[in-house]
């Protein structure tokens, strides 16, 4: 091959190179514009749903209703049943923290304590049912109420923490979180007096904060 | 051109086409992120709005939860203000307290936890920690700083709060990078409170209200087992039966006024007491409280005064016979003419058939009252011991029906008599030739005509006399006096038909008449002292409900005071309609039983009940009286809960195991009466005699 010869091929080659190059270029910044919009949608949908939460009431869902077993009695003359009906579905999440705060010394829950856990375990089930229904076959979601741990002393501390969820896989993308926060219902005084009856404390190392956090994660299916 | 090669290489259009794609993609790059950007602030805004919603809403929460507090609070002791105004004031201000106190945490809370949310109160105040009731009633609501609360009745009693926040609070939210800041102003809001306080409320008060009808069922339960006992021959009065009428008065005033009792309570109380009194309760429902009838006894009085009324026409028609044989005598005497004789003679005549027709119409009278009686006896006492009375006798004397019959008998055949004479005497006057051959059988005429309307109408001897003795009655008789008896004698007139006259009549309808009167002066006593029993019986499914529930062996829970147990578990309602749950709390002390008819004034308390004959209708009524006096030991607690509604999260006790764990409670209305002390007259009159058992 001459020189001739070989420009021309090398002027071919550097032509093909470039031409990749573009559409490497090209591919590589092509718009994923479907993920985008899934996205804001599921964001909207939580945000609506977190909204619902604070404004439906559970008679308008239903009705819900549950039988405590906390003081394990049985009288004759009454079955003992709770109607929420007027309550919203935001305040059932927070009335079941307030009647289930646990306070927990050295990683354990002290004894002795007689939290309302038929309360907690209607209110899942009962949110569960509802989330299902609003949220149900567009996205896989997760609840999680949780209030700030309120740490009494290095070892001590009241929480709670629930969680309800429509699947166990967590390896998958997120499509978004949204949180509101609610005010616990308990002044300050109340909650003391009420770990007072239980664990001593003084009332200086007591903080709280009130606050509990509703989040709401969506996942695409 | 020498070189006919290409205008330009290759790898000079490649690297163009390289530059072209970079330009392209810059662009593009640079139109999504500005795309991406906007949507970011798009995205920032629906998630402040949404906190700030958030917020707001959560400060509805917090609203709702001060308002249970200070229903729960003011409710446990709603007897210690003077009005619903005053009670409704108090809620107000400690809402608005409570309120306060979780907004402020709330505020401190947030700037903690989430800087980008601030909520602002223009000075908020601060309250002691317990306040008093005066610190918030002195205070105007219109007060600047403070949050005012208005408590507005909703549908079918439940509440509903305003809530007016200071001036110019404000949920301020911004972003991240606090590019977007938001300002929204949150004064006004209302809030549904899911208790039926109102409807609470209004049926406590009208509890309180009607607190006499307690009173009055009681005493028409005492009535009812009272009567029972008496007409079976046998009455006792006791504490454990008093016990137990008074328990049952009370739930059936609950019962009337909240659609249910504290029945669990009743039945526990009961367990310990006279249940006889229950059983006889119901099954003598059908037991006539009321075996007087005043109208009854004044019907009757009527049809005697009938027969009175007849006997006065008779006596003037009498006298008219007298006056026209005494006019024809005269004219005969005085040689007048025939006709005129004649005519006066006629005219007594028929002046005798009427006072026959007279007679026969107080024979009616009395037999109409007789059947009066025989009507009403069926399953009447009295009607029949009256009816047995007036016509049957196993004495020495007949009785009054009889009496009159034979009276009756006894003055027709004088009339018949009388009224021969005078038609004898007619056909002597029309034989005769003329009326002075007729000298002495005019004057025989008139001795006889004077001498049979003498006899009729002569006052009337007694046959017959009998003693016996007459206590004071229920309506004259008066604690004060003297309630020795007083002696008195009976007189019978008539034993055969020769006693028969009108004065012997009419003093036997007389003696009938005084005796029903004094049965109608007992009668009236009776209804007085049973005055407000209309409408104060024991209500079936009361009774019902019990028999339901002294089957109930509940169990025992010693950790818990009943109403500790009531407020985690409120009695189901016997009606579900307003749907209340009642609590209770009465212990009775002593019952008193103060026996103040005559008989039990002078002999004690065991005593035979006071008789009252009443002779001349040969009926006895039995008469005994008491002052029955009931004292609680302490001021009764009656408690109300909003079944339907178990809203309220609270610890299930406070200061115990439980720590922070709560329950869901029913509002709780609580009152304390101020009444200790129930009193009636409990008056028993019985056509049957009975004996009385008491403790003297």
């Amino acid at each position: 091959m001459d020189k001739r010869g070989q420009g021309y091929a090398i002027d071919m080659l550097v032509f093909a190179l470039m031409v990749a190059l573009a559409c490497s270029i090209l591919i590589k910044a092509s718009p994923n514009e479907s993920n985008a919009l899934n996205d804001r949608y599921a964001a909207n949908l939580a945000t609506s749903v977190l909204q619902t939460f604070q404004n439906v009431t559970a008679g308008e869902v239903g009705g819900f209703k549950y039988k405590p077993d906390i003081l394990g009695l049985l009288v004759p003359w009454s079955s003992g049943e709770r109607d929420l009906r007027y309550k919203t579905l935001a305040q059932l999440l927070v009335e079941d923290m307030l009647c289930n705060l646990r306070v927990e010394v050295g990683g354990r829950d002290i004894v002795p304590l007689k939290p309302n856990q038929e309360f907690d375990r209607q209110v899942r089930k009962f949110l569960k049912a509802t989330l299902d229904e609003i949220i149900g076959g567009r996205f896989d979601y997760s609840l999680v109420a949780r209030t700030n741990p309120i740490d009494f002393s290095p070892a001590a501390r009241v929480h709670f923490e629930t969680s309800i969820e429509s699947f166990r896989d967590n390896g998958r993308l997120q499509a978004c979180s949204e949180t509101v926060r609610m005010c616990l219902p308990i002044t300050q005084q109340e909650l003391l007096s009420n770990i007072q009856d239980i664990y001593p404390i003084t009332n200086s190392r007591l903080e709280p904060e009130t606050l509990v956090e509703i989040t709401l994660s969506l996942w695409s299916k | 051109m020498k070189d006919k090669r290409g205008f330009m290489p290759f790898s000079l259009a490649g690297f163009f086409l390289l530059m072209l794609v970079l330009a392209m993609v810059a662009y593009t790059t640079w139109s999504r992120h500005q795309l991406a950007t906007n949507t970011i602030e798009d995205v920032t805004c629906e998630s402040l709005l949404t906190t700030a919603a958030g917020v707001q809403s959560d400060l509805q929460h917090i609203a709702r939860y001060a308002t249970y507090r200070a229903l729960w609070e003011v409710c446990e002791n709603a007897d210690n203000y003077d009005n619903d105004d005053s009670r409704e004031n108090m809620i107000e201000c400690l809402a608005a307290k409570y309120f306060m106190d979780y907004a402020v945490a709330m505020q401190q809370a947030y700037k903690q936890v989430d800087a980008r949310v601030e909520l602002e109160f223009q000075n908020p105040p601060s309250f002691e920690s317990s306040p008093s009731s005066d610190l918030f009633l002195d205070q105007p609501k219109t007060h600047e700083n403070l949050s005012s609360f208005y408590l507005h009745q909703a549908e079918n009693g439940y509440a509903l709060m305003e809530v007016r926040l200071q001036k110019q609070t404000r949920i301020r939210v911004s972003s991240w990078d606090n590019r977007i800041k938001l300002a929204l102003p949150c004064e006004n809001f209302n809030v549904f409170i899911d208790c039926r306080y109102f409807l609470l409320q209004e049926r406590m008060d009208k509890f309180i209200r009607q607190f006499d009808d307690i009173r009055s069922s009681w005493k028409w339960a005492e009535y009812a087992v009272a009567w029972g006992e008496a007409l079976a021959g046998r009455l006792e009065l006791s504490e454990s039966c008093s016990k137990t009428l008074f328990n049952l008065a009370w739930a059936n005033h609950e019962l009337k006024t909240f659609g249910s009792a504290d029945y669990p309570a009743v039945a526990m109380r009961l367990a310990g007491l006279d249940m006889g009194a229950l059983a006889g309760l119901i099954s003598g429902a059908a037991i006539r409280v009321k075996p007087f009838c005043v109208n009854d006894v004044q019907v009757m009085i009527r049809y005697v005064d009938g027969g009175i009324q007849d006997l006065d026409g008779i006596r003037a028609e009498l006298m008219d016979v007298n006056k026209c044989v005494e006019y024809a005598i005269n004219e005969a005497q005085e040689n007048s003419s025939l006709e005129n004789v004649q005519l006066k003679l006629g005219s007594a005549i028929g002046s005798v058939d009427r006072i026959l027709e007279k007679v026969q119409e107080v024979q009616q009278q009395f037999q109409q009252l007789l059947d009066y009686i025989a009507s009403k006896r069926g399953s009447d006492i009295l009607m029949l011991r009256l009816y047995n009375g007036l016509t049957s006798s196993d004495k020495n004397y007949p009785p009054p029906a009889r009496r009159i019959s034979v009276g009756i008998e006894g003055v027709e055949s004088k009339l018949l008599e009388l009224k021969g004479q005078i038609e004898t005497f007619a056909q002597l006057i029309q034989s005769s030739n003329g009326l002075e051959n007729l000298g002495n059988s005019i004057s025989q005429l008139y001795n006889h005509v004077v001498a049979s309307v003498h006899d009729l109408l002569a006052e009337p001897m007694p046959k017959y006399t009998e003693s016996y003795e007459e206590y004071p009655d229920p309506s004259t008789y008066a604690l004060e006096n003297d309630p020795s008896p007083t002696p008195r004698n009976a007189r019978i007139y008539i034993m055969e038909p020769n006693d028969g006259t009108i004065g012997t009549l009419d003093a036997t309808l007389k003696d009938v008449k005084t005796s029903l009167e004094r049965m109608e002066d007992v009668a009236t006593d009776v209804e007085l002292e049973q005055g407000g029993l209309v409408g104060a019986e024991i209500d079936g499914e009361l009774t019902q409900a019990l028999l339901g529930g002294l089957d109930m062996q509940s169990e025992q829970h010693a950790e818990f005071d009943r109403e500790q147990l009531y407020e985690l578990l409120p009695p189901k309602p016997i009606r579900p309609q307003p749907g209340i749950s009642v609590f209770d709390e009465l212990d009775i002390g002593d019952v008193r039983y103060k026996r103040v008819d005559p008989c039990g004034r002078l002999c004690g308390a065991s005593a035979p009940p006071t008789p009252i004959p009443l002779w001349f209708i040969d009926v006895t009524l039995y008469w005994a009286q008491w002052e029955v006096t009931l004292e609680l030991e302490n001021k009764p607690i009656e408690r109300i809960f909003d079944f339907p509604n178990q809203t309220i999260p609270r610890s299930p006790l406070d200061g115990d195991e439980f720590g922070l764990a709560k329950i869901h409670k029913a509002l709780g209305y609580r009152y304390e009466l101020p009444r200790k002390s129930f009193s009636f007259t409990l008056v028993i009159i019985s056509p049957q005699y009975f004996n009385i058992d008491a403790n003297d």
